[in-house]
């Protein structure tokens, strides 16, 4: 059964989407800026008015033949900055909601305190929002949108603004208070897949280009940017054999079946291999490695105890970690040509 | 941190500017009879002038917030070529000599003019009455209340009351209690600059609603009236006025301080 539907198209943005998502489930919503994302949160909320289409929440129609106005569309947002108004202490704030949607003072009251109880703020019901930390604020809005019951959040990088290990806590928070919960996740963040949400939809150029449960999707990434998030290189091709992908005319590389999925000859398939089993050289180093490539350097950065070298090789994007004493003895600089070389056993074929 | 400091020579001109200020001021307080000021301000005609200037601008006060904050809500929403003509409309008396103020409010609700004709077989006669005097100061004051909050609410981030959507509020609830609570502080300093400027207006009222003691002759027109003749009682009256300016200028402080900070 399907809580949430998304069938719309904002024609003056170039997004075009469809999403369908399970009751109860949280959907991480990922892909590169101007993908859509937050278009997609507006549709939901009714920030956006679809210019074709219709929009689905809980069964009910709110956009296509009806318009229903966002104070209608019992929606919960949740954005990088937490809003929380002013002119309110905390527990008026997370009573706000109950309160607009008709409930006592006393009720409201009862219900905010239960939330921020729920969210470890209980001893800030009387502070004011200014008094808060940035953790805190954040952590008090998320109160403040379930205490709605609301039948669909949304969440629009909420963990963007804090830093480290108050967004660690945030995460945590937020997964405790989301299961269950019809969820939107708007993130860049591979750690807030795996530990929010159940499911990952990948939205490139105004469309949502895959989209399935997030451990299978993270396991055997199709699209470039969910391989990119996941940690690891992606190369697409034709598959030759069970254990070789032709990624370009002459260009093959050799790997292991993924035996979930294998590869089918003669039909497209996707190579695997993460960026710390690719070795440089200079010249052909000869030995054991079966995949030896032309590869040229597109750019160098440092990241911390390693360097990421940015290669293509014929014409797909491939990554090498490097430390960066090797960096320095090859004299690895952008537009170099060098051999990019890694063991059958580190690449990993599977089927799309 | 130390910031570079300004030249020394700037210290000159400041003289002068705040000499130029002060000297008027302190030249008409040095003037004042302070021991016969309870005298000066009890007698008839200065007591219906400071009455009839409190009601009225308390009056104009009041329809300035019940016309001009809608207006400013919706200004501010505003882009476009009918938001920049209504925002040059709403702004034009605050530019506008108050004379040419008052002989436009003649002209358009006159007796013998269409609109007025018109108003005056309906029973209502606006000229001469107390009434003109609110309407002299309200077409003059509203436009400070409108820019003040117009502007408050301009820079107000939208996601308070996107916010307060989601969270269920209709627009009505969202209008009052989010939009105009988080803008209360220019709503007040507004409302007080709107009232300061009413208190001063002279010309309009002169021009559209006239000069008669107890129904539409005000503070600055008994001031102006008495000047030559009573001398005293102008300089006394002129001291009411200066006292509740600087209350208007301390309130409008307090409340441009106090605004809410932004978490």
């Amino acid at each position: 059964m399907s809580s949430l539907g998304v069938h719309a198209a904002l024609a003056g943005r170039g997004v075009d989407l469809a999403l369908d998502v399970a009751e109860g489930s949280v959907t991480a919503l990922v892909g590169p800026n101007g993908a859509g994302k937050t278009s997609l949160l507006h549709l939901v909320a009714g920030l956006a008015r679809p210019t074709s289409g219709s929009v689905r929440i809980a069964d009910r129609e709110v956009a296509g033949t009806t318009w229903v106005p966002v104070h209608q569309r019992r929606v919960a947002l949740l954005t990088q900055r937490p809003a929380l108004f002013p002119h309110l202490d905390v527990l008026a704030n997370v009573a706000f909601g109950p309160r607009s949607g008709g409930a006592t003072a006393a009720d409201a009251r009862t219900r905010a305190l239960a939330e921020l109880d729920a969210v470890g703020c209980a001893g800030l019901a009387s502070r004011r929002p200014q008094d808060l930390s940035g953790g805190q604020a954040q952590r008090v809005a998320i109160a403040r949108a379930l205490a709605t019951d609301p039948d669909v959040v949304l969440l629009d990088e909420p963990l963007a603004g804090l830093d480290v290990a108050v967004a660690t806590e945030v995460r945590h928070a937020l997964a405790a208070r989301l299961r269950g919960q019809t969820s939107l996740l708007v993130t860049h963040e591979l750690l807030d897949i795996w530990t929010i949400a159940d499911q990952v939809a990948v939205l490139e150029g105004g469309r949502v280009v895959e989209s399935g449960p997030a451990a299978e999707l993270l396991a055997r990434p199709t699209s470039a940017f969910l391989g990119r998030l996941s940690g690891t290189n992606l190369f697409t091709g034709t598959a030759l054999g069970d254990t070789v992908l032709q990624i370009a005319p002459d260009v093959n590389l050799h790997g292991l079946p993924d035996p979930d999925q294998p590869l089918t000859v003669g039909l497209p398939g996707l190579a695997s291999i993460q960026p710390a089993a690719v070795a440089l050289h200079l010249a052909d180093p000869g030995g054991s490695p079966r995949n030896h490539l032309a590869a040229e350097v597109t750019g160098i950065e440092p990241r911390g105890h390693y360097v990421r070298v940015n290669l293509t090789v014929a014409g797909q994007p491939l990554a090498a970690d490097l430390t960066g004493q090797a960096v320095a003895e090859l004299a690895l600089r952008p537009g170099l040509r060098v051999l990019a070389a890694f063991k059958a056993t580190q690449v990993r074929l599977y089927g799309r | 941190m130390i910031r570079p400091p300004l030249p020394r020579w700037l210290l000159l001109p400041v003289t002068a500017a705040v000499v130029f200020l002060a000297v008027p001021l302190v030249a008409l307080l040095a003037r004042v009879p302070w021991m016969r000021l309870p005298a000066l301000l009890s007698a008839p005609a200065a007591v219906d002038a400071f009455l009839l200037s409190l009601r009225t601008c308390a009056v104009t006060t009041l329809v300035c917030l019940v016309l001009g904050l809608p207006l400013a809500l919706l200004l501010s929403r505003g882009t476009g070529r009918w938001a920049a003509a209504g925002r040059t409309l709403s702004t034009v008396p605050m530019v506008l000599p108050p004379v040419v103020a008052g002989l436009a409010l003649l002209i358009a609700l006159g007796r013998r003019e269409p609109l007025g004709g018109w108003l005056a077989a309906g029973g209502i006669d606006l000229a001469f009455t107390t009434t003109a005097v609110v309407i002299a100061q309200t077409f003059v004051a509203m436009p400070y209340l409108v820019v003040s909050v117009e502007g408050a609410l301009r820079s107000t981030p939208d996601d308070y009351a996107i916010t307060a959507a989601t969270l269920g509020a209709s627009p009505t609830t969202v209008l009052w209690r989010v939009s105009l609570p988080l803008v209360a502080p220019a709503v007040a300093s507004g409302a007080a600059l709107a009232f300061a400027r009413a208190l001063g207006e002279f010309g309009a009222t002169l021009t559209f609603a006239g000069s008669l003691q107890g129904t539409t002759r005000t503070l600055p027109l008994e001031i102006y009236l008495q000047r030559e003749v009573d001398t005293d009682t102008a300089l006394a009256l002129s001291v009411v006025l200066i006292a509740i300016a600087a209350l208007l200028v301390a309130v409008t402080a307090r409340f441009s301080r106090g605004a809410w900070s932004r978490p």
